[in-house]
């Protein structure tokens, strides 16, 4: 069979298999073009990092894979979490606002032994995801550190949206910051109270995980029950 | 083992909007989801498992009325078939497809023993059930979520029983009585002892009017 050249390219892009990397472990054979190796180290290092954050993460995700079948991933960036999280839904949605983060992953998540084959990207930001799209089953979704980047003002417009785009049964686990403190230095901190008043119909969990013994806490679940 | 991949579009239903009996998704908007389904599709899918592709439309006349910018990232090898065979269609969209699989049925458009039907505006996010059907070639089919049909979005076929399907299928009931070409196929498949999947979904949808995402 033959293609034109033009739509070998394209297809090229989405189907590149090197069939000459192999994995051992953490160290690569033969390195991929360009900064590749680097970014698919970095995969495995978040990847690693994300998993030694305590039992409360992964249980939760554990738990959620039960009732839900699609996961989202905002701010998926180059898609290390949505590889993980593709291990136990059916399909990962992965939401990221930067398009050179899109291609990066797109490109990286093709690449022999971390394929991701149940995923799809989305080249948006949070908010403009959740508006365009609504759920009708139980669904779960993860902010891996995004919302601590962001104002309140914004914070509380992705909540409101993403409230009107999931049903009951949904589940959101935030892998952001929170604590007594309402800092706004470095990143957003927000108190137990300010998310519990930003999201009356879920029911929150948090993490009792302090990264480096700080005030700062890291962590904390939402389950939509009204 | 000979496979054809029929790729099912529907491209041009603005002639039609004032005969369907449901809202449907403007051109512009339905070429964007299939430029975005044939992608993903062929990203997950190795074109060259198949013998031959077919991308059928029933809603233009001409292959050149099909869109520029699907035709370039489809497979050379891909024949687009303009059929405008939508004299049921556009009233019912399973009688269009059973009118469409007649008209290349009657034109021999289809000799593999395999047929595999694939709607584009899905968005694949799964190639499982593809790679399932290429280790060990059968007839496979999966429920829908209501159970009360077959996902109708993708299929697999001995072309032999998708022939077989399609010549007893009444279309004039399935407009006038409202049928579902979904539960028709139910029917068929449990009568044939098809095997059928349950649970299982391997692509979504967005839909564009009502912004739901249905799993199929």
């Amino acid at each position: 069979m033959k293609i034109s050249s033009m739509a070998r390219s394209i297809l090229s892009r989405f189907q590149s298999r090197d069939t000459s990397m192999k994995i051992h472990g953490n160290s690569y054979k033969r390195e991929l073009m360009g900064h590749s190796t680097v970014e698919l180290q970095m995969h495995q290092d978040l990847e690693e990092s994300f998993k030694s954050l305590g039992p409360e993460f992964r249980g939760v995700i554990e738990n959620a894979a039960k009732s839900c079948r699609v996961a989202v991933d905002i701010g998926a960036g180059t898609g290390w979490l949505s590889k993980f999280l593709s291990n136990y839904f059916t399909t990962v949605l992965s939401v990221e606002p930067s398009s050179d983060g899109v291609v990066l992953g797109k490109k990286l998540l093709t690449q022999k032994d971390i394929a991701l084959t149940n995923g799809i990207y989305f080249n948006l930001k949070g908010e403009d995801f959740f508006s365009k799209c609504t759920f009708l089953h139980p669904t779960f979704v993860i902010f891996q550190t995004v919302l601590s980047h962001l104002p309140n003002e914004q914070v509380t417009e992705v909540l409101n949206l993403s409230n009107t785009s999931l049903p009951c049964g949904s589940v959101i686990l935030f892998s952001e910051v929170y604590g007594d403190e309402h800092s706004e230095v470095m990143w957003f901190v927000r108190n137990q109270l300010w998310w519990k008043s930003r999201m009356p119909e879920w029911n929150l969990e948090f993490f009792p995980f302090s990264p480096d013994g700080r005030k700062e806490f890291k962590g904390f679940s939402a389950i939509k029950v009204r | 083992m000979t496979t054809t991949l029929v790729l099912r579009s529907a491209i041009n239903v603005k002639k039609y909007r004032s005969k369907l009996r449901s809202p449907v998704t403007p051109n512009s908007e339905r070429e964007m989801e299939y430029a975005q389904g044939i992608v993903k599709f062929f990203s997950l899918v190795n074109y060259q498992s198949f013998d031959f592709i077919l991308l059928v439309d029933n809603t233009i006349s001409s292959i050149h009325d099909y869109p520029q910018e699907l035709r370039k990232i489809l497979p050379e090898s891909c024949e687009i078939i303009a059929s405008n065979s939508n004299k049921f269609g556009k009233y019912n969209k399973g009688a269009g497809d059973i009118e469409t699989y007649r008209y290349l049925f009657g034109r021999d458009k289809i000799t593999t023993k395999y047929t595999v039907h694939f709607e584009p505006r899905l968005q694949l996010s799964n190639s499982q059930i593809f790679e399932r059907f290429f280790k060990s070639p059968m007839s496979l089919l999966s429920l829908s979520m209501d159970r009360a049909g077959i996902q109708t979005g993708y299929m697999f076929l001995e072309t032999s029983q998708l022939r077989k399907f399609c010549s007893l299928a009444r279309l004039i009931s399935l407009v006038i009585k409202r049928q579902s070409i979904e539960n028709h196929m139910l029917r068929f498949a449990k009568t044939k002892k098809i095997q059928i999947l349950e649970g299982y979904y391997c692509s979504f949808r967005i839909d564009p009017l009502t912004r739901n995402l249905i799993e199929y």
